[in-house]
């Protein structure tokens, strides 16, 4: 079956349950699902597909959902726009950090993409005047279009989800052309990839800074949905939940990635009398997957489709 | 026949720490030959492919690919000048199908943009079409596409060979390199091989091949370069390297 198929199946299941679904708790979860799934999906195209590693993706949330609101709040400007500017800027600086890592190989590379998302939280903390530091921002204003108010978690749930099948379908399509071929021609073979004309270092590079468009896309988004962000939501635990995410979705599938996104983001809410507890069970998530599904759930999915 | 020179390297060295991989080694391959390029293990002859694609730098003398001074490109230009190669271990790439694997080949002559992939432009659909018929084609020339659908992994050894060489054709190479394409082939597959050549060169690819089966290479070449140790030690037609007795000498050993 063709991914458009599937994703349409997908995309009425979501309308369907937006629908019928009447819990606020259950909306509110599966639309931070979704932006969870912008930021997933992202990190896909880098490591499902490019097999570039990045440990600091959170920081890269953390950028777009700040900026955003402190050009909403300091500058009072559309709630909109700032997202807008916020994720270019973000992209610009995803691809002034992507230049330089990029060359570095696997297990640098995850150290200083690692370094990087500490760093960007560190200074959240410490710009105290501006960021509010550990307490956080609040008095972010709500999304609203010609009147129309995401004032509820049903609206939002729509938007939220909306936006996350839509970059989902824009990466389907890039994946399913000569773009999507080179970046996993790089995954496996990278002097083969450079012999055929693909220039690895620039390939990268233009991935990474669409990766963290995406992230900070999903971080402006949460921070005017939520209302009030702070840099515990953006640390390095929840950067390596999104790699968790990808690897047990079976890197390179996006419907896999798809699922464990929305089984990893529920599953904490459910227990949530074990969320402590939560880091350990994702780290040995990973071990178990790493080492019993290396493939995560895209086998299952690729007999699904058939 | 055209026999202007299409790629002249001149006194190329590259030492490797203390090893001279490649010492002081000039050659000229004529347009429209197959010059072939042998010598014992560790003679350098991958080392000095690898200098010519740019994978390594060298440490000293020139290439020059028709007028082109090779320095000034980087290894990813080189396909779009006309020189493509294969590698001696293969390096296929084992996400992607045996289709998708050739199609590479094809990828800087297409010029759908990302946009259009995004957007499934009309563009993008002639173009990808393009490609994965071309990719096919060049499998069929190679009688071997009924594999289009497979992956790497469930192919023999001996067709992951002739997908490399698929790749490589599906760019329209005016150089081709070849490294030990019929090693690891059994004899019937070598023979086949041989037949391959010979139609890729009435196409008027230039050969530059590499290889181990002295039967092959005395079969198609039209002039054999020697390596051993790093340096070159005789060229000449396959008569004249059948005789030579530095040639023998470095086969044989003392
Ligand atoms: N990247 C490298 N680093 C260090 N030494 C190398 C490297 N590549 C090749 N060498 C050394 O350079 C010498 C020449 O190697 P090369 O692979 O070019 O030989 P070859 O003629 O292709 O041999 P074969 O017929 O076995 O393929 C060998 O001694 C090899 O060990
Ligand atoms: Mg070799």
């Amino acid at each position: 079956m063709d991914s458009r198929i599937f994703l349409a199946i997908i995309a009425v299941i979501v309308a369907v349950s937006g629908i019928f679904l009447n819990s606020p708790f259950l909306l509110s979860m599966l639309a931070l699902a979704a932006l969870t799934l912008i930021v997933t999906t992202g990190l896909n195209l880098l490591l499902g597909f490019t097999g570039q590693i990045s440990l600091g993706h959170a920081g890269f949330v953390a950028l777009g959902a700040y900026m955003s609101a402190l050009l909403a709040i300091k500058f009072s400007i559309n709630p909109w726009l700032s997202i807008f500017i916020a994720t270019i800027l973000s992209s610009l600086i995803g691809a002034i950090i992507g230049y330089p890592t990029l060359k570095l190989k696997s297990h640098y590379l995850a150290m200083a993409t690692l370094a990087i998302g500490e760093v960007i939280n560190i200074l959240i903390m410490g710009t105290v005047s501006i960021t509010g530091g550990p307490q956080g921002l609040t008095a972010i204003p709500m999304l609203s279009i010609f009147g129309f108010t995401f004032d509820d978690d049903r609206k939002f749930y729509f938007f939220a989800w909306f936006t996350a099948l839509s970059l989902l379908l824009v990466s389907i399509n890039l994946t399913k052309s000569r773009f999507g071929r080179a970046l996993q021609a790089i995954k496996s073979k990278e002097i083969a990839a450079e012999a055929f004309g693909i220039n690895v270092h620039m390939y990268k590079v233009i991935i990474f800074t669409l990766s963290v468009s995406y992230a900070s896309l999903a971080g402006g988004l949460f921070a005017f949905y939520i209302g009030f962000i702070s840099p515990f939501s953006f640390g390095i635990l929840n950067s390596i939940e999104y790699v968790v995410m990808v690897v047990i979705g079976g890197m390179g599938s996006f419907f896999g990635v798809l699922f464990s996104t929305i089984i990893l983001s529920i599953l904490p809410n459910i227990f949530s009398g074990l969320k402590e507890f939560w880091p350990i069970a994702d780290g040995f998530l990973l071990v178990f997957a790493m080492m019993f599904l290396p493939d995560g759930l895209k086998k299952l999915f690729s007999w699904i489709k058939q | 026949m055209d026999k202007t020179v299409i790629l002249k390297l001149e006194h190329i060295t590259k030492n490797f720490g203390g090893l001279k991989a490649v010492d002081d080694v000039s050659l000229e391959v004529k347009k429209g030959q197959i010059q072939s390029l042998i010598g014992p293990n560790g003679a350098g002859k991958t080392t000095l492919f690898n200098i010519i694609t740019r994978i390594y730098s060298k440490d000293s003398g020139s290439i020059h690919f028709t007028n082109h001074n090779l320095d000034r490109y980087k290894a990813h230009q080189l396909i779009k000048m006309g020189i493509a190669r294969t590698f001696q271990n293969i390096q296929l790439f084992d996400e992607m199908n045996i289709w998708e694997n050739v199609a590479i080949g094809s990828h800087i002559k297409m010029s759908n943009s990302p946009l259009d992939a995004i957007l499934c432009t009309h563009n993008n659909k002639k173009w990808e079409k393009q490609a994965k018929e071309k990719a096919i084609d060049t499998l069929r020339f190679l009688k071997i596409d009924r594999l289009a659908y497979l992956y790497p992994k469930e192919i023999s050894f001996g067709n992951k060979r002739l997908i490399e060489l698929a790749r490589a054709l599906v760019s329209d190479p005016v150089l081709l390199l070849l490294d030990e394409p019929a090693s690891g082939l059994n004899e019937s597959e070598t023979s086949k091989l041989l037949k391959i050549i010979f139609r890729i060169w009435e196409k008027g690819v230039t050969i530059l091949l590499i290889e181990h089966d002295m039967n092959l290479v005395m079969n198609c070449s039209h002039s054999i370069a020697v390596m051993d140790g790093g340096k070159k030690i005789a060229q000449g037609m396959p008569s004249y390297i059948q005789n030579n007795k530095k040639v023998i000498k470095a086969y044989l050993g003392e």
